[in-house]
């Protein structure tokens, strides 16, 4: 047993190695293509490559676990998010790489990335339920009030910065609003869940709550350039947004070889 | 209410069994293997609460108390209740609690 115990240790350290050597590689190819003429292909192809490798994984998850259980739905719920970002990022690769021109704001791919909040939010809550015990309530306390001010200043600095002109900019920067509203709703259980890791061979590392936080990172990001058309360098918020699928990829990857053990180890 | 004390450990055992399927199937099968090589659930007429808890909390941490308190759950259900607990007694204080009560009836 205590061979299996060490077996978990080890690939707990392969996967963060791994994670670590897949961020560097696919963000080095956005850092050093950045501001060259392919900056919008390694862009976009990286971001849909890594969130359809996310995709790839949850769907595998959902197949080999079914939908029974807090799990079964958390992980389904997971994969439908997924599946919405895709859909998001492949649209607005489509403009960028098909139509050769700026996606709009908003666009459908918003619609999307919107609609993703919901099962995102099952996830992220449902899991918090098995992955948040014991989480002392100054502790909550804390991280609400502190997401409440983080909040407050962001929407008065997207508000303040906003240069949206025309009939939608009521409507943009309604959307500009939106996302960082959800993105602190899950934020909040993604950053408790954080300061209650480190416990558990097969829990330790929160890998989804931890994406999360990157997500909400790179959305701060995206946000504040949407409403100040800002046209210079993005590539950072690109590389932010392929760690965080990055890290959900890994999630995944430990989910599903963790927690779904394979029937020939079972039988042993 | 006890009658008897193995079939306590089945009541128990039960409890502990649909607590993890809540999980999902996958999952439980994963947490069953584990204690069942920690030789946690090898004797079939007991159950060692503490040591199955401690295992739990070394497999999946947080996620032990949320199974401690679903099992406690279960057992409520099969009439385990009724018993003067600490307020602040946890899921794993009552299911002790009452086990020792069904050893000694």
């Amino acid at each position: 047993m205590q061979q299996s115990v060490l077996n978990i240790a080890k690939e707990r350290r392969k996967l963060i190695i791994g994670l670590v050597a897949a961020i560097i590689i696919v963000d080095a190819m956005v850092f050093l293509t950045a501001g060259s003429d392919i900056e919008e292909y390694t862009g976009d192809i990286s971001r849909i490559g890594t969130v359809a490798g996310a995709v790839v994984m949850s769907v595998i998850i959902v197949s080999r676990q079914k939908l029974s259980g807090l799990f079964g739905r958390a992980y389904l719920s997971l994969a439908l998010g997924l599946a919405l970002w895709l859909a998001a990022e492949v649209i607005w690769g489509y403009y960028e790489l098909g139509l050769g021109v700026e996606t709009p704001f908003p666009s459908i791919a918003d619609g999307f990335w919107i609609a993703s909040y919901v099962p995102f939010g099952y996830h992220l809550f449902g899991t918090a339920k098995f992955f948040g015990k014991g989480v002392k309530k100054s502790t909550i306390a804390v991280v609400c009030a502190a997401a409440a001010i983080f909040l407050y200043f962001y929407v008065q600095a997207i508000i303040g910065v906003s240069e949206l002109e025309g009939p939608d900019a009521l409507v943009s920067l309604a959307i500009s609003i939106a996302y960082p509203v959800f993105d602190v709703i899950l934020l909040i259980p993604a950053v408790l869940m954080v300061t209650n890791a480190g416990k558990g061979q097969l829990t330790s590392i929160p890998w989804i709550f931890i994406g999360w936080i990157l997500m909400a990172i790179a959305d701060s990001l995206l946000g504040i350039t949407a409403v100040t058309n800002f046209t210079g360098e993005v590539f950072h918020i690109t590389m932010t947004y392929n760690a965080t699928y990055l890290c959900f990829t890994a999630g995944l990857l430990w989910y599903n070889k963790q927690f779904i053990m394979d029937e020939k180890k079972l039988a042993k | 209410m006890m009658q008897h004390s193995v079939d306590n450990v089945a009541i128990l055992r039960q409890a502990i069994d649909s607590a993890i399927e809540s999980l999902g199937g996958p999952i439980h099968k994963t947490i069953t293997w584990y204690m069942n090589s920690k030789g946690v659930f090898s004797d079939s007429k007991k159950i060692d609460i503490d040591s199955f808890y401690s295992n739990l909390k070394e497999l999946v941490g947080p996620g032990a108390d949320l199974i401690m308190e679903e099992t406690w759950q279960h057992l409520q259900k099969q009439g385990f209740a009724g018993h003067n607990f600490e307020p602040r007694s946890s899921p794993l204080e009552k299911i002790q609690k009452v086990m020792k009560i069904g050893e000694s009836a």
